[in-house]
């Protein structure tokens, strides 16, 4: 009785502070919550919620999962499930002594960086050629997607890219243990990790075998 | 000084129930709902004049008339959030009747606090409870065939621990 005098539009506003999955099993309730929990709307904004970049790169859906598109029906409902347990961080991106950017960091593939998570603050120490980067990273590395934590850190993250992309350069930064590299749009991207989109992407790893000369 | 704002705080508007009873309410307060503020936007003289409020019975608007009358005061006053949040809590504990009634008047009159606030509550009602629960709860029919439910049962796999 009681849902039946709200219209659609009001079952949704009431299904919107739901989380994912209480919104999955409102489903199963009967068929017209089933269409309406159902609705790409809402799965749109969980899951751009989770990871912004979402809605503006196409790229970013071929890397995380190949079987699903932007352009399928219920394509966000079917991509929640995907991204719910990938790891994330933010993190301050610097430049030498220059801060760039707050960060948030996906990790989509490669061994788990784990509880340890990233450091609050990332500086990008030095600099080396993209060439070198099939020598550089090693196989079972953690593979990163980067985007800018908020508009306001668009700015600095798009001209991070330019620099580095202008050089044929990729930043790295180091901990005690652990490299990060950050790289822009190139060939190791697209061939060795399958990614055509713009945005800038890394990876974590413990080793540091230098490049070959 | 201060006679400057309760002058314009002393006009009182008529707002008028389906069942049409009437509650006045000083003009700031009242400005709060949309529906009343769209409406007065197209007339000049708004001394004693009764404003219908559609479908929405005396009983609700009593709701929505505290529910304004408290965001008013709690601005001036600049209350605290938790203050805020206590009085919000206590406010919705009414019967479901209500609470719906509350929302489709909220809708209606456009006051998008108390349409979050309700909708929410709603919210909070459906979360921890299975299915059939919810059906409980709000009395729904489950109108599924056996095949159409495990459909949507296999779409849910994902997060089927839960159960």
């Amino acid at each position: 009785m009681l849902f039946d005098h709200l219209y659609d539009k009001l079952v949704r506003h009431v299904f919107q502070f739901l989380g994912a999955r209480e919104l999955a099993r409102a489903r199963e309730v009967c068929s017209r919550w089933n269409a309406l929990a159902g609705g790409e709307h809402l799965w749109k904004k969980l899951c751009v919620a989770d990871w912004a970049a979402l809605e503006t790169d196409q790229e970013l859906w071929q890397l995380i999962d190949r079987a699903i598109s932007l352009d399928d029906a219920n394509c966000w409902r079917n991509m929640y499930p995907k991204i719910e347990n990938i790891p994330k961080w933010t993190c301050c991106l610097q430049k030498t002594r220059s801060f760039v950017c707050n960060l948030v960091a996906h990790q989509v593939s490669g061994t788990p960086v784990g509880d340890v998570g990233l450091p609050k603050v990332l500086v990008v120490e030095r600099r080396f050629s993209i060439v070198h980067l099939q020598t550089f990273a090693l196989h079972d590395a953690a593979v990163l997607y980067f985007e800018p934590e908020s508009e306001a850190d668009r700015h600095g993250f798009d001209e991070f890219i330019e620099y580095l992309s202008q050089r044929a350069r990729a930043g790295l930064a180091l901990e005690a243990e652990r490299r990060f590299v950050l790289f822009p749009p190139c060939d190791y991207g697209r061939i060795q990790l399958g990614y055509h989109g713009r945005s800038l992407l890394g990876f974590v790893q413990y080793a540091y075998p230098p490049p070959r000369v | 000084m201060a006679d400057v704002p309760n002058q314009i705080n002393n006009i009182t508007l008529k707002l008028k129930s389906k069942d049409g009873e009437i509650f006045e309410v000083e003009k700031p307060v009242a400005m709060q709902i949309n529906f009343v503020k769209g409406m007065l936007e197209d007339v000049d003289e708004i001394d004693g004049m009764e404003i219908p409020m559609g479908e929405v019975e005396a009983a609700i608007l009593a709701k929505v008339v505290e529910y304004c009358k408290f965001h008013y005061q709690q601005e001036l006053n600049q209350t605290n959030a938790d203050e805020v949040d206590r009085w919000e809590r206590a406010f919705v504990q009414v019967d479901k009747s209500t609470l719906f009634q509350l929302i489709l008047a909220a809708n209606f009159l456009d006051v998008q606090s108390l349409l979050d606030l309700t909708c929410k509550t709603v919210a909070d009602m459906i979360k921890g409870k299975t299915p059939e629960q919810i059906r409980a709860e709000f009395d729904i029919d489950n109108d599924f065939t056996p095949e159409q439910l495990e459909e949507v049962r296999r779409d849910n796999a994902w997060c089927a621990e839960d159960r």
